[in-house]
């Protein structure tokens, strides 16, 4: 980790410290609560955080930050997240079994895969995944408004 | 009788099964024995509590061997606890003698499963009989102490650990509120009403987690064919490796039963330890059979003495004890001392089927190893991509709810955070797990005190455990501001 990074996780800290015990201060008060209340241990847990968030800047300021250990390809995971995301919003207007194997052709073909292969393993697998959760399991996934389901 | 019969032989075939899984899983680099297990627990959802504990036990024993063939083969440990088993697995497959090695971590792995199987049953059920006597001050005192070691054991850093476990804290109290029924922090959603279930938690900071870091990493190496002969060892090499399983053994069962150490940290102690007690520790790092012995009796003996805290106190001391907490946690079983009078059922299932998985992982790793390296050679694309569907259409199954596989997805995202942060995970899966022991304990404590805290000093186990704790905490601050000047 740079010491900018311990810095700005030190900063995270106290900001959601500060956010989480406002909001936990805000929590009324029912006629069925006992002497901590429901905004009591919240409110401590929102002094444990501030305090670690104290502390990691005060020791990053004055002894330096530890070693970073990876730094994965942040562009990358961001197009993975943003296919998965593409995934759950798709699913109600496509249907499970349509919407799953164009997520796996599209990972797939994200990751690096290319060729004639790519359109059957998509295939496959969602024929798999959906004879192994629909058929076999029950499981009700949404079958597609575009196709007149649910 | 009949039925107990057939109880028991579904429960040998989901140890088999999860054996299986683990194995496979463990086989490729990247997958933990936490994330396999993650990947499988919602499907545990619709099954009975034994067949469903005893599936995610045995994955993790299988994921222990599962990581020594590419440790062994390609020099890339499947499993973070393989790393050792490279040192001189490596050494002997260049030496052709891959088969030897192999089948020298599978009868380690076997000796270790069986020693460490034999400690859980010996030490758990007394330390839980002691645990009986806590009182609801103790109990709070107790979640205390298990935060607060995990956070200083578990990543290095107490202050990151402690920001790790705060997050978990904070999820753990979304929902509504157990005493007064005030819904906390839902932002007006009904479906964040009845919490978040830590189960969406795991899979999202294990398994989400992982795809997004292993996206961007170059391809796994391959494995090549000619390698896929086992060789297990005869009774004159299991004489010579007896010494160093049996460091292995010592290690593991400490390590094991130790809150934040884990397999990996027991597999280099038994290896440094084994060269050091050798008659030839020049032989170590070059191919020395005892090499691979060690290691791989140390990580097999702690996936049972790992679970010693977790059923005799409730307090999981690894990503994959914690995982199995969230298997006990859907079928409304809380693992700690209630559990051996509540459900006594469970626990000797879950002993039984980890002497099934270890028999198990000693058949199946017999046979495995052509399909196992067949997978590990499927190019690493279409592998993430049916990972990921797994993990998008196993969360969907538990609730039919989009919006949980929206919630793990941010889980996700959160996990890689964490990770680029150098925030240990364990920590906050453990405050997600123990927030709510904490909370009521603590609210309950209070309530039969009529709200003084002195409670918490009178009780002598809870002062002695909340000492603890706070000795631990100060010694690992100071320990940490020494350390950096």
């Amino acid at each position: 980790m740079s010491r900018a990074a311990d810095l700005a996780l030190g900063a995270g800290a106290l900001a959601l410290a500060g956010a989480y015990g406002a909001m936990a201060a805000a929590i009324p008060v029912s006629l069925l609560s006992d002497a901590v209340g429901p905004g009591g241990v919240p409110l401590m847990i929102a002094g444990l955080m501030a305090g670690a968030g104290a502390v990691l800047i005060l020791r990053t300021a004055l002894v330096g930050a530890g070693e970073a250990k990876e730094r994965p390809d942040h562009l990358r995971a961001a197009g993975l997240l943003g296919l998965m995301v593409l995934y759950v919003l798709a699913i109600p207007l496509l249907g499970y079994p349509l919407a799953l194997g164009l997520l796996a052709a599209a990972v797939a073909w994200f990751g690096g895969a290319r060729g004639p292969s790519l359109p059957f393993f998509a295939a496959g697998l969602a024929g798999f995944f959906w004879v192994m959760f629909v058929a076999l399991l029950g499981i009700p996934f949404p079958t597609g408004a575009l196709f007149g389901g649910h | 009788m009949h039925v107990l019969a057939a109880d028991a032989l579904v429960t040998i075939l989901f140890a088999f099964g999860g054996c299986l899984w683990g194995i496979l899983g463990g086989a490729l680099p990247g997958i933990s024995p936490s994330i396999a297990m993650a990947l499988l627990l919602p499907f545990t959802y619709g099954m009975e509590p034994i067949p469903a504990i005893v599936l995610l036990a045995s994955v993790y024993v299988g994921a222990e061997y599962g990581g020594s063939i590419p440790a062994i083969l390609i020099r890339t440990p499947g499993t973070n606890s393989a790393a050792a088993t490279t040192l001189d697995g490596f050494e002997m497959a260049r030496q052709g003698k891959g088969g030897e090695a192999l089948g020298i971590s599978l009868v380690s792995g076997l000796v270790g499963g069986l020693f460490g199987l034999a400690v859980l049953v010996l030490a758990t059920e007394p330390l839980a009989r002691l645990a009986l006597a806590f009182t609801p001050a103790a109990y709070f005192a107790l979640a205390v102490l298990g935060l607060s070691v995990i956070a200083s054991l578990a990543g290095g850093s107490l202050t990151k650990g402690l920001i790790g476990a705060g997050l978990g804290l904070m999820i753990a109290t979304v929902g509504t509120d157990p005493v007064s029924g005030v819904p906390r922090f839902t932002f007006a959603s009904p479906e964040l009403l009845a919490g978040i279930r830590p189960i969406l938690v795991m899979v999202g900071l294990f398994a989400v987690a992982e795809m997004l870091v292993q996206i961007g990493e170059p391809p796994w190496a391959k494995a090549e064919a000619r390698d896929t002969r086992l060789k297990l060892p005869g009774l004159a090499m299991m004489r010579r490796l007896f010494p160093a399983q049996a460091i292995g053994c010592g290690i593991g069962t400490f390590e094991g039963v130790t809150p934040g150490a884990g397999g990996t940290i027991a597999a280099f102690m038994a290896y440094n330890e084994a060269r050091r007690w050798s008659k030839d520790p020049e032989a170590f790092g070059r191919g020395a059979p005892e090499g691979v012995a060690a290691p791989e009796a140390a990580n097999n003996v702690v996936t049972a003495t790992a679970l010693v805290p977790l059923l005799s106190l409730g307090i999981p001391g690894s990503n994959s004890a914690a995982i199995l907490l969230g298997g006990f946690m859907v079928h409304g079983l809380t693992p700690g001392p209630l559990l051996f009078e509540k459900a006594p059922d469970v626990v000797w299932g879950l002993y039984g089927g980890l002497l099934a998985a270890n028999i198990a992982m000693l058949l199946l790793g017999m046979v495995i190893l052509t399909p196992a390296l067949w997978l590990v050679n499927r190019p690493k694309p279409y592998l993430l991509a049916a990972i990921l569907c797994l993990i998008v259409s196993g969360v969907f199954a538990i609730e039919q709810s989009l919006f949980d596989v929206g919630l793990v997805l941010g889980f996700g995202v959160l996990g890689y955070l964490l990770r680029l942060a150098g925030v240990p995970v364990l920590p906050l899966v453990l405050g997600v797990v123990l927030g709510f022991m904490l909370e009521s304990n603590y609210r309950r404590s209070l309530v039969i005190s009529g709200g003084d805290h002195a409670v918490f000093i009178e009780d002598p186990v809870a002062l002695v455990l909340l000492l603890l704790a706070a000795g631990l905490t100060l010694y690992s601050l100071w320990s940490e501001f020494r350390r950096k000047t």
